[in-house]
């Protein structure tokens, strides 16, 4: 009874499929070109994918050769529109046309790059279904580990894209576990797929779902499903009239009969699927079916054993020299494919590195080049500045030089008044005294006392000697007072150093002491008087040596202060002649220079006094005078604690 | 009347005694001179008490007036003489000084004879 159902749907199948054949490719091709339409006009990524995925909706897939025109069609749609979608559906549907007539190897190839495109779009439904269209190849050389694995990642793809396009997948894992063994995963996808289909109207070609779902119930032996499941099969591959999908259920319904030992009905559908292929592109799916009809008829037909044998060695003979090659081409060209994986990936790695290092590189050079910048600019900031401070150092330096100055004439003003004072004491004394000495002389002389007379005569004339000298005194005073505050006139003019030696420590010391009532100390002066007059500024050697006495004094006052009545200061000053010129030396017997500031001491602003007590200018402007304005040299010879001297040679 | 007169300038001698030439004379005064501070107290320790008035300048080498005059007041002479200080510094400073040391009498220079003389007169 089974028998006559599934005869008598064949025939229906067959007698459709030979009038309608060329009607439904020219369907499938009309429907192919509308799709085509609507995906040059589309641009919403997602739902181009889904235009792409509706190509196989058509049944196409059972047409190898249209599927090749279709993906020729597709590829200039690509190449004009610039459209990596088109050119990824493109190149898929190339290798799964060249799949379909088992040149796997070119098939492997095309996937690899419908693959690499998808990826290059990162459209998940794009990339799903170009794993699973590559994923066929392994499927169909029942190396089932890649084929799952493939799967499982259209599978994942699809999943992420939230798409019912997740059935093919499904429905392919289906036949993987299926080829496996393994019948309950198999019937768990299968229905997942059909469950997916079945919220998908519209969507065609399951026929090898339902297929496959029968040979699983034929394996279980749950007959009224092995029989819904083949009607359904055969029903669908009928309508798509593809000789593939006849041929798939054909060669499933009669592997079904033969498990159930129904010869007749299994020789019987196995030549169906024999015929079905016979003088198509697909030739190579006759092996099965021929060798089987070779085993059934070996002992009931002789005739029909040699036609089904010659069936198959054609078939084998044709394909087996390609099956043998490309069994080596194909581990040749996975080897080669996986060797430039690892080679890209190699280079990609070095790329990286190289990337890594050339960035590092340049992210070293910048910041290299923006501290150098920073620095540079810092520099000329700094240089602006030290500019700018450096003027204005000058100009303070002008500036302390002549408060240095007033400082000391301010020292000296103190001084000077006693020194004018004492002269003047005497001047004006004796004028007086010679007033009266003149009246009494004139009492004398009428008196007739000549005698008396002259005596006081000889009084007279020595008060005005006295007179006269405290005179010059006065003037001298006042003449190195004006000196002293006037600049440098820059005329050098014989000068006697004696005089200007002892005319600046009489000042010196007088101007000290007005400052400090209570100090006192003994000048000596040992003057050589052979020196003779030396071309020299007097302003600017009578400053020098004025501030080394002040200097002199400072320092014996200061030890003075802490040694009390055992201490005698004592300031010499010394001149003589010494084989490089004249030799003017200031000593005193005070606590002398610490070795430590030895060398700082003609440093300008150097002070070792409390601050506001001295500018640290006096000893580096007396060093340049010496040096620079005379040529000549100031050194200082010095015990700490003991003594210091300073020696002026100024050259004759 | 002894009159020591303390000084570092030695024409102090020539003008007093030429100032007080009549007196001297007339032997209403008698100077002796001291060139230090130093030389004075040697005198007075030499001539106790025979030098009634003391007339000292303030800024010497050495020993200064003040010095002096507080050796003077403090340590030797009891009744200690009549110290007049004569100085160049009429500052307000130097003649607290000296008045707080024991000075009689503070005097500027250049010294005013006749204004010295009447001084003189109120002491004898």
């Amino acid at each position: 009874m089974r028998n006559k159902f599934f005869l008598f749907f064949f025939f229906m199948a067959v007698c459709c499929s030979v009038r309608s054949q060329e009607n439904i490719v020219e369907q499938i091709q009309l429907r192919c070109d509308s799709i085509l339409n609507l995906l040059v006009k589309e641009q919403d990524e997602d739902k181009k994918a889904d235009l792409i995925t509706s190509f196989y909706g058509t049944a196409i897939d059972g047409y190898p050769q249209q599927l090749l025109s279709l993906s020729h069609k597709l590829l200039a749609i690509a190449k004009q529109n610039n459209d990596i979608y088109a050119e990824s559906a493109a190149i898929s549907a190339a290798g799964q046309a060249y799949r379909l007539t088992g040149n796997y190897v070119k098939a492997l190839e095309l996937h690899r790059k419908a693959v690499a495109l998808a990826e290059e779009s990162g459209n998940k439904i794009l990339i799903g279904f170009g794993l699973n269209q590559m994923a066929h190849i392994y499927k169909d050389r029942l190396e089932n580990d890649k084929a799952l694995k493939l799967y499982r990642e259209a599978y994942q793809n699809f999943e992420k894209a939230g798409r019912n396009d997740i059935w093919y997948a499904c429905m392919n894992i289906g036949v993987v576990y299926y080829n496996m063994g393994n019948y309950d995963s198999s019937l768990y996808y299968s229905t997942e797929a059909v469950n997916r289909i079945n919220n998908t109207p519209g969507v065609g070609n399951q026929s090898s779902v339902f297929a496959n779902i029968a040979s699983i119930y034929s394996q279980k032996n749950v007959p009224d499903s092995i029989q819904k499941y083949f009607t359904l099969a055969l029903d669908l591959a009928n309508s798509t009239k593809s000789p593939r999908y006849m041929n798939t259920t054909y060669v499933a319904i009669a592997e079904h009969f033969s498990r159930i030992q129904q010869y007749d009905s299994s020789a019987y559908y196995y030549k169906n699927a024999v015929n079905i292929v016979s003088g198509t592109e697909m030739n190579n799916l006759v092996l099965k079916p021929a060798k089987k009809l070779t085993e059934y008829y070996q002992n009931i037909n002789a005739d029909s054993t040699v036609k089904y044998w010659k069936v198959y060695s054609a078939a084998n003979d044709s394909l087996y020299s390609i099956r043998t090659n490309q069994q080596i081409q194909m581990l040749t060209f996975e080897e080669d494919q996986r060797k430039r994986d690892i080679e890209a990936a190699q280079v990609a790695y070095q790329n990286k590195i190289r990337t890594g290092l050339l960035l590092g590189g340049l992210a070293v050079f910048s910041i290299v080049a923006i501290i150098l910048y920073r620095n540079n600019r810092q520099k000329q900031k700094a240089n602006s500045k030290l500019e700018k401070t450096l003027v204005e150092l000058k100009q303070t330096q002008s500036q302390l030089i002549q408060s240095e100055k007033m400082a000391s004439l301010g020292e000296l003003t103190a001084g000077i008044a006693h020194e004018i004072q004492n002269p003047l004491n005497f001047i004006n004394n004796f004028s007086e005294v010679n007033a009266e000495l003149i009246e009494e002389m004139k009492e004398e002389l009428e008196a007739g006392k000549s005698k008396e007379a002259v005596n006081l005569a000889n009084d007279i004339k020595e008060n005005n000697i006295k007179i006269t000298h405290h005179g010059k005194r006065a003037d001298s005073i006042v003449k190195g007072m004006l000196q002293h505050s006037r600049s440098s006139s820059g005329q050098k003019e014989p000068t006697d150093i004696n005089a200007l030696a002892d005319e600046c420590m009489r000042l010196s010391y007088h101007g000290f002491r007005a400052k400090d009532k209570s100090f006192n100390t003994i000048t000596e002066t040992n003057f050589d008087s052979s020196i003779p007059k030396i071309s020299l500024l007097p302003q600017d050697i009578g400053r020098v040596i004025l501030n080394l006495f002040t200097n002199a004094f400072y320092s014996v006052a200061q030890k003075k202060k802490v040694l009390g009545d055992v201490y005698n200061p004592t300031v010499t000053v010394r001149t003589s002649r010494t084989a490089k010129g004249v030799a003017i030396s200031i000593r005193d017997n005070g606590n002398g220079v610490p070795q430590k500031v030895l060398d700082k001491i003609f440093q300008p602003f150097f002070t070792t006094k409390p601050t506001g007590e001295g500018t640290g200018l006096g000893l580096s402007m007396s060093y340049d005078i010496i040096t620079k304005g005379h040529g000549g040299e100031l050194k200082v010879e010095t015990k700490e604690g003991e003594y210091a001297e300073f020696i002026i040679i100024l050259p004759l | 009347m002894k009159i020591l007169v303390v000084d570092d300038e030695k024409d102090v001698q020539t003008l007093f005694e030429q100032r007080f030439r009549k007196e001297i004379k007339a032997g209403e005064l008698q100077f002796d001179f001291a060139f230090s501070g130093e030389d004075a107290l040697v005198y007075l320790n030499q001539h106790e008490q025979e030098a009634v008035l003391i007339l000292s300048d303030i800024n010497m080498p050495g020993m200064s007036g003040l010095e002096l005059l507080e050796q003077i007041k403090k340590k030797y002479h009891k009744p200690p003489p009549v110290v007049m200080m004569i100085t160049a510094y009429g500052d307000a400073e130097n003649y607290n000084t000296a008045k707080q040391l024991g000075a009689d009498d503070f005097l500027t220079k250049p010294v005013d004879f006749s204004s010295l003389k009447e001084k003189l007169k109120d002491i004898n």
